[in-house]
């Protein structure tokens, strides 16, 4: 009996230091962000403050943002229009590029898969900014650059070397499924669209998802492609562009006003996404 | 398995003789008129492709392709210069070669003929094939078979035909052109389009690894910090995140989403937001600094970023930050999927919760994850926006070249090439990185059961 | 397979349009030549007329070609920074409106100065035909055969503008690029610290007690834009006595040692800091700092920041040895630039020429505050009081150093950085400044091969 109690007290106090641990390490991780979110509001302007409360606080950063004037010509709601395009269509594309690479390499086998496999696992690791400007010159022979269709192939065009996690997932599915409904007559594709795609929601979300952040974050490319066609940014590079060191001073607030605009809907998204990305991304590991 | 693949390589040419002998007329034409022994027995749209393919890559060679290879060879022989016109008072632009068009488009040449060479191996095929069903007496495929066939036993043609397209143009393509960079003089010398540049085969290397001067005394030690941080980024950010991941699933934790999603929130901020703020918040006369400072902590500001011992550990620490919830996700659901039974053995034996970490926990999911290990790591070796947003290289060492002491050798060739302009450098440090890392990846990748029991999965 | 006939195809098209192209472009010269020809001998005389007019309302505006007002019909693009693009507008309708014979078609682009040449040099083909671009980056461009010479109306150019903004734009010996504005970094000050006449000398500055917690002085001494300014004070060179030899940097000379002492003193005295240009504001408008150097672009922000007491002044002197020397910043341009694979270089000449006029400048100074060259302009210290900032800049400019631009000076910016970074953490100390100045030097000579 004592023993039991001994045992939950101990409990307790492991428990009571998880909380402690996690509150504190969760504090961390959400100070920049609040630090973030505070800065937006801030009313007077300027980089950095030796202070971390404001002095002051205003709306103005985000009126600014969809106000574009003379002197602050930065049409953000453009910017996020721009995105907001791209990522659905290369995240269209890249899911599908993604999945069906995929399923290729987990379930049909073929005389240039293996190597395929090898090439895809070491492709990525050439410093990818290293080629931009070939890829301009490839983008502009096809007479496409400064639009949005060549951000969407630039950001799509990968997705057939990251096949690994969503290989992984298929991999759990048991073959011997598709073996009973190549019985009953279907084809290859039929077992993909009616079987397998139905049973890979959390991969499809995991991809799906990562195929979108990508053109909220880049801003390199971007910057090659739409060179001084500004109608054209997207918010990464337009919100870059802001704080551009000498204007640093100026626009700072604004920036940060911005990046919370960018960040509440991916937030949003992850949040109500988490499930099926943890899942998503381990499922492949089920059976290992 | 393996056995015939070689097999088929070797005899590659003893196929096409062989092919050649036995084949009849049509076949035999097939080698030089594409397509001719399908179109010839019945198989209509597909020898008019092969046909048409075939005209339109002629037409191609002597329009554009074959001048496009002699530039290949020379890198452009005439330079742009300005000419006085008198009459208009000012210079006029002669244009000239430009060579790194030159380059780019002799390597696309060059793609197009390969690509040329596989349609032309799969016509010698297709002919062959068309010919021995005819004299078996089978039924040839029409194009509609063919189609048909594409969305079951060639599903991975369909499938991959666009990936590989988009991967071939916009990736393989571009990474061909800028490896043949590393063998020219394109450097701030040699800006096009005033400059051409040429082929200097491998001096690049050379000046690099050999030469003991200004950039070979800088590569080698960026290189060793550069394995440095990929070796502690990458640990520490899997090790720290997968003890969250199980601080998080202890069973009596409550509102475990709420938590995850806390830590998870730092993804959906965009790196070159979190990482300028951190960069703020630490700097010298920072928030940070002047918090402690008020209450009384420190004297003199910490100097996080601007000395050279501290900026390292600091940018490995705020790695953390951005590394820590990726792998908490990863992980989580890994996690929980470890049979209980094992550690109720393992509490039977009395093991410590350490113990049982090292030796359950730990093989357990290295044994699911080293793939995504693997890609850390490299991604790691080529973090860019960390670096390059956090500290940007700094705090800056004249014992380096152009370099900071946090510089990783992927923010020192973009140093290179955007600011210096030296393409050549750049692409030389380039290959030797994608050399070391792909030797690497695919050496770890080979050993693990992910690859070798890959059959035993399903 | 199919990437191949794709490749193919496209590549075909693409020859097609270029070959219809030149077609229609050798259709569109020859017709143009006829239509010139037909309009002249019929509408000789107004046209004639008109030229007068113009010559006479462009009288006062010295920069004015007195050549012919007509250019033909051209289509041109002109980069500015974001912020100057309703500006540039502006301009760019005024020159429409002195040439209305002609059919011109002009476009605006975002490209920085700063970004000039990494865009130019992307794809000239595609870039502006007229472009603004940091003087520091003239010498790269020219090289890379991404500019015009300047020839037409070369000597009113260099008449109007003042000498150190025509050597900023020259190359050679040769004029590449038009000069517009000047730019360089003067004091900032906060007028219920110092008085006018304290703020002349540094050592005066920082022997004044502010009070706890206040820092007299502050510049961002990890930067080499800034730092030069020391160097350059003692007489030390930068690339030669005129900047354009990549052999020699004499930082590291006796004058040089001196400096370094003088930046270790500095470091090492609690009332100074090494703030960078995003900490100042915050700093004045706690009342933490009395002075600081910076440039125009953070006027507008410190002025509100500091309300009244908003002061600036020419950089201090600094007293080196016994000796009072004037501290001398890097002096940068804004100039304007023809693309060399412009269509129509008459065309796009004139049109750079009229943004850096006179008339152009004046609305740029009234605008975007920005320091005209235009020695009339520059002169006129009254009208320029209107700007403190601006008059404070032009005051500095007779002690600013020019900032180099051969291709060698790229090389400057890290070293510097490194040596200043290594004052301020103290890793230079008195005892290894030699040691450190040489290797700052060598690493600004530094080549590669």
């Amino acid at each position: 009996m004592s023993k039991i109690k001994s045992i939950s007290g101990k409990r307790k106090t492991v428990n009571f230091f998880s909380y402690i641990l996690l509150i504190v390490l969760s504090a961390i991780w959400i100070m920049p962000l609040f630090y973030v979110v505070l800065t937006s509001f801030r009313a007077e302007p300027g980089a950095a403050t030796p202070y971390f409360w404001p002095k002051g606080f205003t709306l103005k950063n985000y009126y600014n943002l969809f106000h574009p004037t003379s002197s602050m010509p930065y049409d953000f709601f453009l910017w996020f229009k721009n995105t907001f395009i791209v990522a659905v269509f290369s995240c269209i594309l890249a899911t599908f590029y993604n999945l069906a690479t995929a399923y290729v390499m987990s379930r049909l086998r073929f005389k240039m898969r293996k190597p395929y496999m090898n090439i895809a696992l070491i492709l990525g690791m050439f410093p990818g900014f290293m080629s931009m400007i070939a890829v301009y010159y490839i983008l502009k022979s096809l007479g496409i650059t400064q639009s949005l269709v060549a951000l969407v192939l630039v950001y799509s065009s990968g997705a057939g070397l990251n096949f690994y996690i969503a290989k992984g997932f298929f991999d759990t599915i048991p073959k011997a499924l598709d073996e009973a409904a190549w019985i009953d007559g279907a084809t290859k594709f039929q077992v993909f669209r009616k079987l397998t795609v139905p049973l890979s929601k959390p991969i499809i979300v995991y991809s799906t998802l990562t195929a979108f952040l990508a053109p909220w974050m880049d801003f390199i490319f971007v910057s090659v492609i739409m060179g001084d066609n500004h109608k054209k940014y997207t918010v990464a590079l337009g919100l870059f562009k802001m704080i551009d060191a000498k204007q640093v001073n100026q626009y700072f607030t604004m920036f940060t006003a911005g990046s919370v605009l960018v960040s509440i809907p991916i937030a949003l998204l992850f949040i109500s996404m988490q499930r099926f990305y943890v899942s998503g991304v381990t499922g492949g590991s089920v059976k290992g | 398995m393996d056995k015939l693949k070689k097999e088929s390589k070797t005899n590659i040419f003893k196929f096409y003789s062989k092919t050649f002998i036995e084949g009849d007329i049509f076949t035999k034409l097939s080698f030089i008129i594409m397509g001719l022994s399908n179109l010839l027995r019945g198989q209509i749209v597909k020898g008019l492709i092969y046909l048409s393919l075939e005209i339109g890559f002629i037409y191609f060679m002597v329009t554009t392709g074959v001048s496009k290879l002699i530039g290949l060879r020379t890198l452009g022989t005439q330079g742009q210069h300005m000419e006085f016109d008198e009459s208009r008072g000012i210079d006029i632009t002669v244009p000239g070669d430009n060579s790194m068009l030159f380059l780019l488009f002799g390597v696309s040449t060059l793609f197009i003929v390969a690509a040329f060479l596989v349609l032309w191996n799969s016509n010698v095929k297709s002919a062959i094939k068309a010919q021995q069903m005819k004299q078996a007496a089978k039924k040839l495929p029409g194009f509609i078979d063919d189609i048909q066939s594409l969305f079951d036993k060639n599903l991975h043609m369909s499938f991959l035909s666009l990936p590989v397209i988009g991967i071939l143009l916009l990736t393989v393509l571009p990474l061909i052109f800028m490896i043949t960079i590393a063998f020219t003089n394109y450097d701030h010398n040699h800006q096009p389009p005033g400059n051409l540049f040429t082929w200097v085969g491998l001096k690049n290397f050379d000046t690099i690894l050999l030469s003991g001067e200004t950039i070979s005394k800088t590569f080698w030690p960026i290189l060793g910090w550069t394995i440095i941080w990929a070796i502690f980024a990458t640990i520490l950010n899997y090790i720290l995140g997968m003890l969250l991941a199980m601080l998080i699933n202890r069973k009596d934790i409550k509102f475990k989403g709420l938590w995850r999603t806390l830590f998870v929130l730092s993804i959906a901020v965009p790196q070159f937001v979190s990482l300028l703020i951190m960069r703020n918040i630490l700097a010298d006369q920072g928030a940070l600094n002047m918090l402690l400072k008020e209450f009384g902590l420190i004297e003199k500001s910490i100097p996080f970023f601007t000395n050279p011992t501290l900026a390292r550990i600091s940018v490995i620490v705020i790695n953390l930050w951005i590394g820590i919830p990726h792998t908490l996700l990863i992980t989580t659901g890994i996690l929980m999927n470890i049979p209980e039974d094992l550690y109720e053995s393992a509490k039977i034996d009395g093991a410590p919760p350490f113990i049982m970490f090292f030796k359950i926990t730990l093989p357990y999911v290295i044994f699911v994850t080293t793939p995504y290990l693997i890609t850390q790591f490299i991604g790691n070796i080529n973090n860019f926006n960390v670096i390059y947003l956090l500290s940007a290289g700094g705090p800056n060492t004249n014992e380096y070249y152009q370099a900071g002491k946090t510089d990783l050798l992927v923010t020192w060739l973009y140093k290179l090439t955007v600011d210096k302009k030296d393409y050549n450098y750049a692409s030389t440090i380039g290959i030797l990185v994608f050399v070391i890392s792909a030797t690497f990846a695919l050496s770890v990748y080979r050993k693990t059961s992910a690859y070798n029991n890959e059959e035993e999965f399903q | 397979m199919s990437l191949a006939y794709l490749i193919n195809k496209r590549k075909r098209e693409v020859e097609i349009m270029k070959k219809g192209k030149k077609l229609i472009a050798l259709l569109m010269v020859v017709s143009l030549l006829v239509a010139s020809f037909t309009a002249c001998s019929k509408k000789e005389e107004p046209a004639a007329e008109k030229e007068t007019e113009q010559a006479t309302e462009n009288a006062e505006g010295d920069t004015a070609t007195d050549e012919t007002k007509k250019l033909g019909d051209a289509t041109l693009k002109v980069w500015g920074s974001q912020e100057d693009q309703e500006m540039l507008g502006k301009m760019v309708e005024n020159f429409k409106a002195l040439y209305p014979e002609d059919n011109l078609d002009i476009s605006l682009g975002v490209v920085s100065e700063a970004d000039a040449k990494t865009e130019v040099l992307k794809d000239t083909s595609v870039a502006a035909d007229v472009f603004a671009f940091a003087s520091d980056q003239i010498a790269e461009l020219q090289a890379a055969g991404a500019l015009y010479r300047i020839t037409l109306n070369k000597d009113a150019i260099i008449a109007a503008n003042s000498e150190p903004s025509i050597q900023a734009a020259t190359v050679g010996g040769e004029l590449y690029a038009y000069p517009s504005s000047a730019d360089t970094y003067f004091m900032y000050y906060d007028k219920s610290k110092y008085t006018e006449d304290e703020v002349k000398s540094l050592e005066t500055m920082m022997e004044k007690d502010l009070g706890p917690n206040v820092i007299n002085f502050s510049f961002d001494a990890d930067n080499g834009w800034y730092l030069s300014s020391f160097f350059f004070a003692a007489g030390c060179q930068l690339f030669g006595a005129d900047g354009t030899d990549p052999t020699t940097v004499t930082f590291n000379d006796a004058n040089g040692v001196k400096v370094g002492n003088y930046l270790i003193d500095l470091a090492n005295n609690k009332k100074f800091a090494n703030h960078d240009d995003g900490l100042l504001l915050a700093a004045f408008q706690g009342g933490t700092l009395g002075a600081t150097m910076s440039g125009t672009w953070n006027a507008e922000n410190i002025s509100k920041a500091l309300g009244e007491n908003y002061g600036v002044a020419k950089l201090p002197t600094i007293n080196l040895d016994g000796k009072e020397v004037q501290l001398s910043g890097m002096a940068n341009f804004k100039l304007y630039g023809v693309n060399s694979q412009t269509q129509y270089p008459e065309a796009a000449m004139a049109l750079a020429d009229y943004l850096t006029s006179k008339e152009c400048q004046q609305m740029r100074f009234e605008t975007r505050s920005y320091a005209p060259t235009n020695v009339e302009l520059a002169s006129n210290t009254e009208a320029l009081s209107v700007n403190p900032a601006v008059a404070a800049l032009s005051e500095q400019s007779q002690y600013a150093t020019l900032q180099t631009s051969i291709p060698q000076s790229g090389n400057y910016w890290a070293p510097s950085e490194a040596f200043g970074a290594g004052i301020m953490n103290k890793e230079v100390t008195k005892e290894n400044l030699q040691e450190n100045l040489d290797a700052f030097v060598n690493n600004i000579l530094a080549t590669l091969e």
